[in-house]
């Protein structure tokens, strides 16, 4: 048994170590990460506040992170050096800008 | 009775003054008369005082050609007149200029997806008269339709919902409605393409499902789709259900595929076709002590 769950235990590590957007809900708020290590600024934006532009704080050599409230349902994006950024997501509608956006959607 | 109806006046007067005046103190370093005539207007309309002013501020501080801010002003006035939701139009502006779009395509944009709640809407109208459920029913037709459903498909969907209607309550309607177009909405999020999720939702209806039936068949997609291919897993669904399947016996129906998904979830890939995002796994690591909350994986295909 425990063999099997120290080999979970790096096959999740190794994951996580790959994906390059996540999220984590901590303390009424949800934290989003994007991995984009070149990148010299990044902001996000989302529908909830009409796509102002929130500045990502580098929290490491790779990651950047941004903050808003949790348990909202909301389409986003983000701005890295300038450009609009599409990150990999589960949920997706089209922009009319020739483009996507991402949804977040609470426990999904 | 006629000094009452004069001091009404005079009230009525004095606040629509200070009204105009309030535009016009708020515009008056920029933007032009037409432009402030047409604040007012959207005002009048019904729309929020500082959501008009904040979208045209910003449109004239963005450099719009005046043309372009009179024609997405007036494309919020004809969305508010014609009972349509303001904020997704607007928000279609502020996206835009977010992304830096050039202004005849955000304009554009606005036009389209006032266009979709018009659709959206009158589908909604024709099914019920309750403004609640208009909205519910509104909302979630524009949502699929922005997602990728085709206007022609949700047309197919409203004809062969409107038959099987005349066997059914009108709440009984309304929920079908919203159930059926969630899930192609949830289907098309997930880039399966509007003729596949129509198939779907269209067999589900040959087959009868009953409201809880197609919610189950719903839930059920979205659980799978994480760790199969969205659409592969739409195409067996509408595979299974019309060979008799139920909703109930969906999950089952790849027992090979489930008994895999239950090994491989919780995580995210990375782009390409890394398999979608892990629910209550922790994507970012533990949530250290008792504040740390779920966490996933955003990605996926």
């Amino acid at each position: 048994m425990k063999p099997l769950v120290i080999v979970a235990l790096f096959l999740t590590m190794g994951i996580i170590g790959c994906e390059s957007h996540f999220y984590r809900v901590k303390e009424n708020s949800l934290h989003l990460y994007l991995k984009r290590p070149e990148a010299h600024t990044v902001s996000f934006a989302y529908s909830e506040d009409g796509y102002q532009l929130h500045h990502a704080k580098k929290i490491d050599s790779k990651t950047w992170m941004v903050t808003v409230p949790e348990g909202l349902e909301f389409t986003y994006f983000y701005i890295v050096d300038g450009t609009s950024f599409l990150p990999s997501c589960r949920f997706k509608e089209k922009d009319d800008f020739g483009s996507e956006n991402c949804i977040f959607i609470p426990d999904m | 009775m006629k000094k009452f109806l004069i001091i009404i006046l005079g009230i009525c007067l004095c606040s629509s003054l200070a009204f105009g005046d309030e535009v016009d103190s708020r515009l008056s370093t920029i933007g032009n008369e037409q432009i402030r005539v047409h604040t007012r207007a959207m005002i009048n309309a019904g729309i929020p005082i500082d959501d008009a002013i904040k979208m045209t501020r910003l449109m004239i501080q963005n450099n719009y050609q005046y043309q372009n801010t009179l024609r997405a002003q007036k494309i919020m006035i004809d969305t508010v007149k014609e009972g349509l939701p303001d904020k997704p139009v607007m928000n279609k502006a502020y996206e835009g200029i977010a992304k830096n779009a050039q202004e005849d395509r955000v304009v554009e944009a606005m036009e389209k997806t006032r266009a979709r709640y018009s659709i959206a809407y009158r589908h909604a109208r024709s099914i019920t008269q309750n403004p609640d459920q208009v909205n519910t029913i509104g909302k979630t037709i524009a949502e699929s339709l922005t997602a990728g459903i085709h206007n022609t498909d949700a047309h197919q969907i409203m004809d062969r919902l409107q038959n099987s209607a005349q066997q059914m309550t009108r709440n009984n309607t309304e929920a079908f409605a919203k159930e059926i177009f969630s899930s192609l909405r949830d289907m098309a999020r997930r880039s399966v393409s509007s003729r596949i999720a129509t198939d779907v939702v269209c067999k589900a209806l040959e087959q009868q499902y009953s409201v809880q039936e197609i919610k189950q068949m719903r839930y059920s997609f979205i659980s799978r789709s994480i760790n199969i291919d969205p659409a592969k897993l739409a195409i067996q669904y509408g595979y299974d259900i019309e060979h008799g399947v139920r909703a109930k016996d969906l999950n089952s129906s790849q027992r090979g595929e489930s008994a895999q998904s239950g090994k491989d979830g919780g995580h995210s890939g990375s782009g390409g076709n890394g398999g979608g995002a892990g629910g209550g796994g922790g994507g970012a690591g533990g949530g250290g002590g008792g504040a740390g909350g779920g966490g996933g994986g955003a990605g996926g295909k």
